[in-house]
C-alpha cells in the first residue's frame, strides 16, 4: 500500500480502536486486534473517498444526485459484509482507485481547497449520521470526524 | 516492589478486583479456564487456532493477527481444518482466588491492630457469592429506600448516593459485587429518567419497588425495567441506558489518563485498575439493560437490532475490562510485563513500527497497562528496575 494511504489507514484504525464492535455486525462477538483495525481503517477510507467523488462530481455537473445520506449508506452497507472478515476486505487496488476517482471528480470540477473541504465536511457528517443509526453517536462522530481528517491529507496533501 | 507490605497489598487488590468485577462465581470460572489454557503447550497457545474448553459447546476463534471472534453455536465455518480446534483439558484445579486472598489475609499477626477488621473482611468474602447475602443486601436496600420520603427528588438524591457508596467505596473494598453495583445504578439511573418526564410516576415506582419480594439488586432492576416498558416508556429507559454506558467510558478514560504519581509503577497500576474496575458497574448495566430490552416482546426490526447492538457492544467493552482485570492477576508478580518489554525490545530491533503497534494493541485495544506505561514498555526491563518481576 502507498505509504500515505497506509498511514492514513492506520490512523484511522487507532481512532476506531477498541469501539470496534461499534461497526461490526449484530450478534457476532469479534476481538479485532491492532493489524485488522488497520482493514477497518482502510474500509472506511475508501469508503471516504467515493463519497468525495460522488459529491464532487454532482458538484461539478450541477446536478442534484441520490443524497449524500443514502450514497454513504449504500457504500456501507456493502463494507459491513467485509468487515465481517468473510469476506477479503478493501484491497490496496480498490482503495488506490478510489483516491484516483475522488482526485480526478475534484479535479474535473476545478474545485478549489475550500470546496474540498466542504465537500469532505459534508461526507464527514453524514458518514456519522449513517454510522450512528446503530452505533455510539459519540463515537460515530469521532471517528467519521478522523476519516476526514485523514481522507482529506491524501485528497489534497499540499492543503 | 520491594517492600513486602506493598508486595502483598499489591497482590490481594489485584486479586479482590478480580473477584469482585461481575461476580465472584464468574471471575472463578474466568481463573480456573485460563489455567487450563495455560498447561497447553506454546504451539497450542499460537493464535491461528480454534479452542474449545472439554464439555462446552461454543468455539473461540484466535486468527493468526491476534483478532478472535466467538462462536456460541460451536460451529465450524465451512473450509475451516477441524485439525485446528484444539480442545481445552480441565486438568487439575488451581488454588481458587479466594485462596489466594485468604492465604494473603492469614499472613498478618493476630497482634496486629487491624487483626479483628482483617477477620471480618475473611468472612465477607467467603460470603460474597452466597445467594443469602445479595438477598440480605438487597433487603437493607429497600428498607432504607422506603424510609426515605416518597417524593421524586429525595428518593434520587438517596440513589445517588447509594451508587456513589457502591461503586466508589464498597466495590473497591470487596464488599459488594459489579452486579450489586450495577443493580443499585440502573435503579438510579432509570428512576432519573422518569423523573424528568414525572416526578410522581417515578415515586410511585420506586415504592412499589422498596416492596418487591427480591433475591438480588440487579433483580430490581430488571423488574423496573418490565414496569416501564409496560408503560411505554421505552425512551426512558434507553436514555437511562446510554447514560450508563457512557459513564462506563468516561471511568475508562478517567483511569486511563488520571494523574498518576511518578516514579511509583506499582502505585500507578493500582490506581489505573481500580479506575478499570470501577467502570465495570457502568458497562454492566447498560449491557444488562440492552440485554432485556432485546428480549421484550412486539419489538419492532430496527429497535430489535439497536438493542442487540448496544448490548454487544457494552458487553465488548465490559469483556475487555474484566479481561485486563483478570490479566492483572496473571501478571501480579509484574513476569508478563518483563516478557512483554522483551518482545517489545526484539521487535524494535527488527522493526520498530511493529514494535509501536503490539504497544498500542496492550495499552489501547486490551487494556493491559495505562498509556503512562508505553515508555515502560518500550524500554527494556533493565531501565525500569522498579518494575522488574519479583521473586
Amino acid at each position: 500500500m502507498q505509504p500515505d494511504l497506509k498511514q492514513a489507514s492506520s490512523a484511522i484504525g487507532s481512532a476506531i480502536g477498541a469501539d470496534a464492535a461499534e461497526f461490526t455486525p449484530t450478534g457476532e462477538k469479534h476481538f479485532v486486534a491492532e493489524a485488522a483495525l488497520m482493514e477497518m481503517g482502510a474500509s472506511f477510507l475508501f469508503a471516504f473517498l467515493k463519497a468525495v467523488a460522488k459529491k464532487a462530481g454532482e458538484v461539478a455537473q450541477e446536478q442534484v444526485g441520490t443524497s449524500l445520506g443514502t450514497a454513504i449508506g449504500e457504500i456501507f452497507s456493502g463494507l459491513l459484509g467485509r468487515l465481517k472478515r468473510k469476506q477479503p476486505p478493501v484491497g490496496e487496488k480498490d482503495l488506490e482507485d478510489a483516491r484516483k476517482e475522488a482526485e480526478t471528480a475534484v479535479k474535473a470540477g476545478g474545485l478549489s481547497q475550500a470546496e474540498i473541504a466542504a465537500i469532505g465536511q459534508a461526507v464527514a457528517t453524514a458518514m456519522a449520521a449513517e454510522l450512528s443509526k446503530r452505533s455510539d453517536a459519540t463515537i460515530s462522530a469521532r471517528v467519521a470526524d478522523q476519516v476526514k481528517v485523514e481522507g482529506l491529507k491524501v485528497l489534497t496533501p499540499e492543503a | 516492589m520491594s517492600d513486602p507490605t506493598v508486595g502483598a497489598a499489591h497482590r490481594y487488590g489485584t486479586f479482590l478486583r478480580f473477584y469482585v468485577a461481575t461476580m465472584p462465581q464468574a471471575a472463578e470460572a474466568g481463573w480456573q479456564a485460563a489455567q487450563q489454557f495455560e498447561r497447553l503447550s506454546p504451539e497450542q497457545k499460537e493464535p491461528g487456532h480454534w479452542y474449545r474448553y472439554t464439555g462446552e459447546e461454543g468455539l473461540i476463534e484466535v486468527q493468526a493477527d491476534h483478532s478472535g471472534e466467538w462462536h456460541a453455536d460451536g460451529k465450524l465455518p465451512e473450509g475451516v481444518d477441524p485439525s485446528l480446534v484444539v480442545e481445552i483439558p480441565p486438568g487439575e484445579s488451581a488454588p481458587t482466588l479466594l485462596d489466594n486472598m485468604l492465604a494473603l489475609l492469614g499472613q498478618v499477626p493476630a497482634s496486629a491492630p487491624n487483626h479483628a477488621q482483617i477477620a471480618e473482611l475473611m468472612e465477607t468474602l467467603k460470603d460474597l457469592p452466597t445467594p443469602g447475602r445479595a438477598a440480605r443486601l438487597v433487603k437493607g436496600f429497600q428498607k432504607t429506600l422506603a424510609s426515605v420520603p416518597p417524593v421524586a427528588e429525595e428518593q434520587i438524591r438517596f440513589l445517588e448516593q447509594a451508587s456513589q457508596q457502591m461503586v466508589g467505596t464498597e466495590l473497591l473494598a470487596g464488599k459488594v459485587r459489579g452486579y450489586d453495583a450495577a443493580g443499585v445504578l440502573m435503579v438510579t439511573a432509570i428512576a432519573r429518567e422518569v423523573a424528568k418526564l414525572s416526578p410522581q410516576a417515578c415515586s410511585a415506582l420506586l415504592a412499589k419497588a422498596a416492596a418487591w419480594d427480591l433475591v438480588a439488586v440487579d433483580e430490581m432492576a430488571a423488574r423496573l425495567i418490565d414496569g416501564c416498558w409496560g408503560l411505554k416508556l421505552s425512551a426512558q429507559l434507553t436514555a437511562a441506558l446510554d447514560w450508563l454506558r457512557g459513564e462506563g467510558e468516561k471511568a475508562i478514560e478517567s483511569a486511563r489518563t488520571g494523574l498518576y504519581p511518578e516514579g511509583h509503577p506499582e502505585l500507578v497500576l493500582e490506581i489505573y485498575y481500580g479506575g478499570l474496575l470501577q467502570a465495570v458497574p457502568y458497562l454492566l448495566g447498560a449491557n444488562s439493560g440492552y440485554y432485556k430490552l432485546s428480549k421484550a416482546p412486539n419489538l419492532s426490526e430496527d429497535d430489535l437490532d439497536t438493542f442487540q447492538h448496544k448490548a454487544d457492544t457494552s458487553e465488548e467493552k465490559l469483556v475487555r475490562m474484566t479481561t485486563a482485570l483478570q490479566y492483572a492477576v496473571q501478571d501480579v508478580d509484574l513476569a508478563r510485563l518483563a516478557s512483554k518489554q522483551a518482545q517489545v525490545a526484539d521487535l524494535m530491533k527488527k522493526d520498530p513500527k511493529q514494535a509501536e503497534a503490539l504497544v498500542r494493541e496492550i495499552i489501547d485495544l486490551e487494556f493491559f497497562y495505562p498509556p503512562a506505561f508505553k515508555s515502560v514498555l518500550m524500554a527494556d526491563g533493565a531501565a525500569s528496575p522498579s518494575v522488574a518481576p519479583t521473586a
